[in-house]
């Protein structure tokens, strides 16, 4: 007779043991599951293994910049999630911040000017879910995910419509070369594993982790933003001041969306391209980082510089999806999401709660 | 576009759509949100595309199609019901594995085009279609009304209660929820096979249609009877937006015609959860909970 026996463990477990069972089960889920589906794509077990212990692809910069890129966008999620906001909307925010950049730079507005513009439409748009899960009582993640197909739609409608750029397939036109970040030069040291990463997005990543593990930890706003996520009556009846947490929470979240997209339009192709596959919810440009991010957040909301670990991991991983071809891209890049957030449920799993299998009938 | 056309093919979506309310509003009668749905449609499309080209045979595809539909919804019945987790994350993973899945599947015959589903004539058959999914509905109406859909409800509003009362919250949360991905995999299925709507299957075909689904059924009250019409609304919106860019009535690219029903799915699920449903008490209390006792015995 079969007997699942589940308990929930009644203390939290120590961040050694957070950091060595998540990343147990990140790695195992995610690169098992992304080396049998690159194995299927024709690729020799040999090759792969080439690929990911080439000690120049662990430090090259493309991992080092895409490290940078799920960090940011993790922390932007996790400050989400400490506020009780599981955010799926990424995809769709990563491309609305892009929009914000290309309006600045078409109407000459300046690199600054695509910066507010990009925090003031991530809060207006990332409000929507927030907002109806607290005073409707609506699902936070079903509204944010839906929020994706709409974001992408309105994005392929405006690069193949409204801001088209020359080329025959619709991709929005170049972004001016005055709004750019500031990279590390050709002759410096640092450059071969730097040299794809603006200094900006480093210097705000630093600031983020240091910034964030204080808020939530050791200040009132950080109590504030989790007594919200644990209960919205009790943090009422405590005298949260409850706009004002999910503004900032918001805020805070949209500066460093904004940052991780920068670095992702500005450090890449500069153009925003159209959204092939959009009825699935993935932007061509974020590739699913706005689904993964999520996961790495909801696993280091306790820790916020745990999120560094997990992403420079996910890099890898995505070096992966990215040396696959033809429709299997597609598929590593859908397959991707999925077992990331396995692995951080299953994490979950083994840190909070004891289960065991027993076939023995115990009356 | 003949109007008898349009009719047709309004009929034709609605009465898939229907199926797949249907399932959903089962599942989460029994407070289980499967959003799963997403990975059941997606496969149940592909094992059906495919098994219909092997097999020269589009009952053995809609026959596997249906059976595919479950897979999604085990893992969900494994990681939600069985063990405590996060029932809304372990349905996206689940889609997305499976839809991953379903892409590998749906490539391993050669892209040709499929036979359809037609007994006698198309038009007979999608009556007939039609006329089954009103059955259903009216049939689940019923089932939800007798001792097993007391039990079923129960199990949705105070699963803590009902076990007390000897009631197995595990079988019948599993029950409803296989149900639900079969419903979810015929959805699939009939969006490869069925008349008006079937087109050759490719990358991302039915995506987006499983969280639309979960989206728009709090709009059904959870009433059977209801989601009738809540499909047959969805199916006229789904071709909607296809006249809008034919006619040249209103100037609306593709992009924003494929927005609408996700668009109308966010808003619908907002206006009518929020504003509505909190007034009411048709709301499943234990919806999207996880049933946990400390120690089970089976």
């Amino acid at each position: 007779m079969s007997l699942i026996y589940v308990r929930r463990k009644s203390d939290e477990p120590p961040t050694i043991k957070i950091v060595v069972v998540s990343l147990v089960v990140f790695i195992v889920i995610v690169f098992i599951g992304v080396f049998l589906l690159m194995l299927i794509s024709g690729y020799e077990l040999r090759d792969l293994v080439n690929i990911f212990f080439d000690y120049r692809n662990l430090l090259s910069p493309e991992v080092i910049r895409y490290t940078m890129i799920i960090a940011l966008l993790s922390l932007a999620l996790l400050i989400n999630v400490a506020g009780g906001f599981i955010n799926l909307g990424g995809e769709g925010l990563i491309a609305l911040s892009m929009l914000a950049f290309l309006i600045a730079s078409i109407y000459n507005l300046g690199i600054l000017t695509g910066f507010i513009l990009s925090i003031l439409l991530l809060i207006a748009w990332a409000s929507i879910p927030y907002l109806s899960k607290i005073y409707l009582e609506s699902s936070d993640v079903l509204v944010s995910f839906l929020q994706n197909f709409i974001a992408l739609f309105i994005i392929n409608h405006i690069v193949a419509h409204v801001f088209r750029g020359e080329l025959a397939r619709p991709r929005s036109p170049p972004i001016d070369p005055s709004i750019n970040l500031h990279y590390v030069s050709q002759g410096s040291i640092l450059y071969n594993y730097l040299g794809r990463v603006s200094i900006e997005s480093i210097i705000m990543l630093i600031i983020a982790i240091v910034f964030l593990s204080y808020l939530l930890s050791e200040t009132k706003t950080g109590y504030s933003l989790r007594l919200l996520s644990h209960s919205i009556k009790t943090a009422s009846i405590s005298g949260v001041n409850i706009p004002r947490s999910i503004f900032l929470n918001l805020l805070i979240s949209a500066i460093l969306l904004s940052f991780a997209s920068a670095e992702l339009l500005l450090g890449g192709e500069r153009r925003i391209f159209y959204n092939e596959n959009a009825k699935i919810g993935i932007g061509s440009m974020s590739f699913g980082l706005g689904y993964v991010s999520l996961s790495i957040a909801i696993l280091s909301v306790r820790k916020p510089y745990i999120s560094l670990l997990y992403s420079y991991i996910l890099a890898l991983g995505y070096m992966m999806v990215f040396l696959s071809y033809g429709f299997y891209r597609l598929v590593l890049g859908v397959a991707i999401v999925g077992l990331s957030l396995l692995s951080v449920l299953l994490s979950e799993l083994l840190l909070r709660y004891e289960v065991r299998l027993s076939w023995r009938l115990r009356r | 576009m003949a109007f008898e056309t349009l009719i047709l093919q309004i009929l034709s979506m609605g009465s898939i759509l229907i199926f797949g309310v249907l399932g959903e509003i089962l599942s989460e009668k029994s407070g289980v949100v499967n959003l799963a749905i997403e990975g059941s449609i997606a496969l149940g499309a592909a094992s059906a595309y495919a098994a219909t080209i092997h097999f020269d045979n589009c009952l053995i595809g809609l026959f596997i199609g249906i059976l595919s539909g479950v897979a999604p919804a085990l893992l969900l019945i494994l990681l939600s019901i069985y063990l405590p987790l996060n029932m809304i994350v372990v349905g996206i993973m689940s889609s997305s594995i499976f839809s991953a899945i379903s892409i590998v599947i749906g490539n391993l015959v050669p892209r040709l085009p499929q036979k359809r589903l037609v007994l006698l004539s198309e038009e007979f058959t999608i009556y007939l279609i039609f006329m089954i999914s009103l059955m259903f509905s009216v049939l689940l109406y019923i089932v939800l009304r007798r001792r097993i859909g007391l039990i079923i409800r129960s199990v949705g509003e105070d699963p803590y209660t009902a076990f007390s009362m000897g009631i197995n919250i595990w079988k019948i949360r599993t029950l409803s929820t296989l149900v639900s991905g079969s419903l979810g995999g015929l959805v699939g299925s009939l969006m490869i096979l069925m008349p008006m709507v079937s087109v050759i299957w490719r990358e991302g075909l039915t995506s987006g249609w499983g969280y639309i689904l979960v989206a728009i059924t709090p709009a059904s009250l959870w009433n059977p009877l209801i989601g009738i019409l809540l499909g047959i609304f969805m199916g006229m919106i789904s071709f909607l937006s296809i006249a809008l860019q034919t006619s040249g009535l209103i100037p609306l690219s593709t992009d924003l015609a494929n927005l609408l029903p996700y668009f109308l799915a966010a808003l619908l699920y907002i206006l009518v959860r929020g504003l509505f449903l909190r007034k009411l008490i048709v709301v499943p209390r234990a919806l999207a909970k996880e049933f946990v006792l400390e120690e089970r015995y089976e």
